[in-house]
């Protein structure tokens, strides 16, 4: 199935829209909760988780789900097929990966923003959970810019399904 | 396009990128192993999580 190339290219417009902003989401999410580990601030600690619940659910899963989706629209729409080049398959593999890992994340999250509304809250309390927000954030953000240098250098190499393919289709033009 | 007989080799930033992958799945699998279960479960004590449901109850009388 090949899309025609208004579609096509408004597909690439929702993919590296919602891809790009991912990133920029995660990087924010990652800067509220170093604050939210490190300010001594309650108040500003509890604005930050709440905060960082809304971001969550409002715009980095709507955005993941996005840029995964489109990202799969683009592959089966396109000659780059999902299995046919390594690069795509990798990406691939990296966005349900760190897709699984937000999901999972979002208990943790809503957890502390519940928290975080009472007002016996101080910045000393549910430490552990803090920092695993942190270091998930940062291996999150790691992932996703990974993912984007696979897509801008899109290194070489062709899977055998991907081979088998093009052989196929050299066989058929003559 | 590729012309060859044959299928083409594995690309060697695979190989890495795979060799990366089992590595930290490893490494994974022995935090999981050494430090118990992974996730809130794991962050959670069970104080926090009985001062969590009270909060979940006390919001729900709010509301």
């Amino acid at each position: 199935m090949t899309m025609t190339p208004l579609i096509r290219k408004f597909m690439l417009i929702v993919h590296i829209t919602s891809s790009v902003s991912w990133i920029g989401a995660v990087a924010c999410f990652l800067a509220l909760a170093i604050v939210g580990l490190t300010s001594q601030d309650t108040q500003i600690v509890r604005a930050v988780y709440l905060s960082m619940d809304l971001i969550v659910w409002y715009i980095i899963v709507p955005l993941s789900l996005a840029s995964l989706f489109s990202g799969l629209v683009q592959s089966f729409g396109t000659q780059w097929g999902l299995f046919r080049h390594y690069w795509v398959l990798v990406k691939f593999l990296l966005t349900i990966l760190a897709t699984i890992v937000l999901l999972l994340q979002l208990e943790p999250i809503s957890y502390i923003a519940n928290v975080a509304v009472d007002t016996t809250f101080s910045s000393a309390d549910f430490r552990e959970v803090r920092l695993s927000l942190v270091v998930h954030a940062a291996g999150g953000l790691f992932v996703l810019l990974v993912i984007m240098t696979l897509s801008i250098y899109k290194p070489r190499g062709v899977t055998r399904y991907g081979w088998r393919k093009q052989q196929e289709k050299v066989k058929d033009s003559k | 396009m590729d012309n060859r007989e044959s299928p083409p080799k594995m690309p060697r930033w695979v190989k890495v990128f795979g060799v990366i992958v089992i590595v930290l799945l490893l490494v994974f699998v022995i935090i999981h192993l050494l430090g118990g279960e992974h996730g809130p479960g794991r962050h959670i004590s069970t104080d926090d999580f009985a001062g969590f449901i009270a909060l979940v109850i006390k919001g729900k009388q709010l509301s």
